[in-house]
């Protein structure tokens, strides 16, 4: 395939074969992203996939940093589904400051992000993990990746809510992991 | 007491604090459900943290899926995008040029040298005040304000907005190749401040094609005007002809020059 560079300058140019191919490469990440909130059913996975990539495409040529397009992808699609998901629950938290916003650019990322690139990282932060419910969830989502967290909510038995807090508080730890990455690099 | 991640600590450590940082190091290398408490929550600021968990998660696991053959889905983005681009478009050229009278600068506030009349005495003697500003429409339907001489890229769309403070026809004039005038169109305009539309919608000057200097006048018709007269308005700046005109340009340039 093209690397996301090449296809990127291109679809700065309005190269559709371009646009269809960074969305064919990257709708699954959205997709994945998107199915995370389990409260979203999937009419409004689909929105938050279409709205991902109709807000980056039009911001396209505002992205300087090329190589940050990932991160910048998802933060869009992360905005809209959070967008959606406060909605559907009353403004559960505050989207004030996320609300529909497209970054308008991705920072330069820290040495030891850019050369974070492992897969194995998400891999021991579950093993760390107590066995149990949580651990489980957070297995069948990023590890085994079949399911929707929609779909293990069902499969468990518990409430949409629960997998969706489950799943964050994984994350969180993978961002406490990342930021100590962060960290290690500034003291080195 | 031990420290935990927060508002400060975040402050601390983007100063790069020597010991915030050592500290932190040390602590994020265990689990803290208070620091991860703060992490979930955390605050727009580090978006970035949160799209690099994300590409971490997804990215990877995206991965293992094969590469999305949804032309239903892809159709659906390009027509949105085509459908916001127009209706941007629009909006812009519209909400931008209502929105201009605030923000610009006007151009030739001051009509030319007998635009205004000297005041005979004679109750509803026309006074001929009349203004003229603009703001450039990108191709992509961005509105900027351009002041008068300001600059513009060819593609540009300017919209044109006049303050007059008698209603009339009016003559809407461009410098020709030659630098010559030539009559673009008439309009029909009213007392107060509006965008200048004809019957079709806002009137909007296209710089598609356009290099250097581009010229513009107006000129009312207070009194009967033929479009020769108003030429003749504009090619006597003097205002021997006691006719209100008012001028706007810009510089019609690509990036790169």
């Amino acid at each position: 395939m093209e690397p996301t560079a090449a296809l990127l300058e291109r679809a700065k140019h309005g190269d559709e074969e371009a646009y269809r191919a960074l969305y064919g490469a990257y709708r699954p990440a959205v997709l994945r992203l998107a199915r995370s909130f389990a409260r979203l059913d999937s009419d409004e996975v689909e929105d938050v996939i279409q709205e991902t990539f109709v807000r980056a495409f039009r911001a396209l040529k505002g992205l300087q940093q090329t190589a940050a397009f990932e991160r910048w992808l998802l933060a869009i699609a992360r905005n809209r589904a959070v967008t959606l998901d406060a909605r559907k629950e009353q403004a559960r938290r505050s989207v004030e400051q996320m609300a529909g916003e497209v970054p308008s650019q991705a920072p330069a990322l820290p040495p030891a992000l850019a050369l974070e690139r492992e897969s194995a990282v998400v891999r021991e932060l579950v093993e760390e993990m107590s066995e149990g419910p949580e651990k489980e969830t957070v297995r069948l989502f990023y590890v085994d990746g079949a399911l929707s967290a929609r779909e293990i909510a069902e499969r468990m038995g518990v409430g949409k809510s629960a997998i969706t807090m489950r799943l964050e508080r994984f994350r969180a730890k993978v961002k406490r992991e990342l930021l100590r990455r962060v960290l290690a690099v500034q003291v080195e | 007491m031990e420290r935990h991640l927060d508002d400060a600590a975040i402050r601390a450590l983007e100063a790069k604090d020597g010991q915030a940082v050592a500290h932190f190091r040390d602590h994020l290398s265990r689990p803290c459900a208070q620091c991860e408490q703060y992490l979930a929550n955390a605050p727009a600021r580090l978006w970035w943290l949160e799209a690099e968990a994300d590409r971490l998660l997804h990215i990877h696991g995206a991965l293992a899926m094969p590469a999305a053959n949804d032309t239903t889905g892809f159709r659906a983005v390009r027509r949105a995008m085509r459908a916001r681009r127009m209706r941007k478009a629009l909006v812009a050229t519209l909400a931008g040029a209502a929105a201009i009278a605030a923000a610009l600068v006007i151009a030739f506030a001051v009509p030319r040298g007998g635009a205004r009349p000297e005041y005979t005495g004679v109750k509803g003697q026309e006074s001929g005040l009349l203004e003229l500003s603009a703001v450039v429409v990108s191709r992509a339907g961005v509105t900027s304000p351009v002041g008068p001489g300001g600059r513009a890229r060819p593609g540009d769309t300017l919209v044109l907005r006049y303050r007059a403070d008698q209603p009339g026809p009016a003559y809407l004039l461009k410098a020709g190749p030659d630098g010559q005038p030539q009559v673009l169109g008439q309009f029909a305009l009213s007392a107060g401040t509006h965008d200048l539309s004809d019957s079709g919608g806002v009137a909007g000057v296209s710089l598609e094609g356009e290099q250097g200097e581009v010229r513009l006048w107006l000129v009312q018709a207070l009194r009967p005007l033929t479009a020769e007269g108003a030429l003749d308005a504009v090619r006597h700046p003097s205002g021997a002809t006691g006719t209100p005109v008012v001028g706007f340009s810009v510089r019609v340039a690509s990036g790169e020059n």
